[in-house]
């Protein structure tokens, strides 16, 4: 019963079972593959969101080649969404004012938002007794299509937020 | 064969199906779980660059020492001063203007104490830009004995893009003259 043509039995009925299935249209099957995909993006995109803060954000920045970006910082996505500057920040926060706003109130919230990332550092360094430069320095993805006019309520909410050190981020060309 | 034959035929042998591959549909949908993951983190992969670069800026803060009253007495210091004498870059559509502070606030009117660079085709020259303000400055040093300054204003009026603008502070930083660019246009 155990012996080799048992063994090539065995194939042969999984074989001839496998041909009987093929027959068969399976046209359910793209449907759970095609849930399973939304699944994973959404997982990925909205659910871990500590993944990559650019996810999400319709930021094109300049190709520069500069000194490489540290770790941590504030990570702001500064573009234009219609008539509005939308600012993406890197813990999915989201701050809008309009385009031609010079009313600085406008940006009232993404100032409280800085001051609170700033003094939650502030608390963070007291219990560490130890400083990092990087954790409070702001990171600004500014969209190519943005003009200088457009960026100036960030620079303004930085200074309000008592930030001195900002940059410009860039994405750097592999060599 | 009759559609009911048939349809009978159908449902007896999916059922046979189902019955005898029982493992078929977890199986199935756990693979495509894990192609949907390695594809979807191959387009991410794709879709983002992998580097990323930082061109600082600065934003002036106002000295406020505090009294430490500790054993070490700590007092910070600051590194510079802006002052009438700090150099200051204004970028406008056509050219590039520099100068010390003092001729853009006090003597805007004076055209002998302002350098002016237009552009070239609409591009700015960042490379005259840099070899002019290291001769201005050189001279200025010699000229009343002070230290060189390492702190620059850029001044962009509103309507520039900013590549530009981002471009300019790099231009700036990378030329060796400073250590520091402020950015204040419509701040200041």
């Amino acid at each position: 019963m155990n012996g080799p043509h048992a063994r090539n039995q065995s194939w042969v009925e999984a074989l001839l079972g496998l041909k009987e299935r093929l027959q068969e249209p399976i046209l359910w099957f793209p449907f759970p593959a095609l849930i399973a995909f939304g699944l994973v993006i959404i997982l990925r995109g909205h659910l871990l969101t500590g993944l990559n803060p650019r996810l999400g954000a319709r930021v094109d920045v300049i190709q520069y080649d500069a000194k490489n970006l540290p770790d941590g910082g504030i990570w702001l996505g500064v573009f234009q969404d219609g008539k509005q500057v939308l600012v993406v920040t890197s813990d999915r926060r989201r701050f809008t004012w309009p385009i031609d706003s010079q009313n600085m109130k406008d940006v009232e919230p993404l100032v409280t938002y800085l001051k609170n990332r700033v003094k939650k550092e502030a608390y963070s360094t007291a219990i560490k007794l130890e400083s990092n430069l990087t954790r409070t320095t702001a990171v600004l993805a500014v969209d190519q299509k943005l003009k200088y006019i457009h960026l100036r309520p960030v620079i303004y909410a930085l200074a309000e937020a008592r930030i001195a050190k900002y940059g410009f981020e860039t994405r750097v060309l592999k060599h | 064969m009759t559609a009911s034959t048939m349809l009978q035929l159908k449902i007896s042998r999916t059922k046979k199906r189902l019955s005898n591959n029982v493992w078929y549909l977890p199986i199935s949908v756990l693979a495509a779980v894990g192609l949907m993951f390695y594809l979807s983190s191959v387009l991410r992969a794709i879709s983002m660059a992998g580097r990323y670069g930082l061109i600082e800026a600065e934003i002036p803060v106002v000295q406020v020492p505090i009294q430490d009253l500790g054993f070490k007495h700590f007092a910070e210091q600051g590194s510079e001063t802006l002052s009438a004498d700090t150099p200051l870059v204004l970028l406008t559509r056509d050219a590039f203007f520099f100068g010390s502070v003092g001729a853009f606030a006090q003597d805007l009117t004076n055209v002998r104490n302002k350098f002016y660079i237009p552009h070239a085709d609409g591009a700015p020259q960042l490379n005259r830009l840099a070899k002019d303000m290291e001769r201005w400055l050189q001279e200025k040093a010699e000229e009343t004995g002070k230290v060189r300054p390492r702190t620059v204003l850029f001044l962009p009026t509103e309507e520039i893009p900013m590549p530009i603008v981002i471009q300019c502070i790099s231009g700036l930083r990378s030329s060796r003259l400073f250590d520091k660019v402020v950015v204040g246009g419509g701040l200041i």
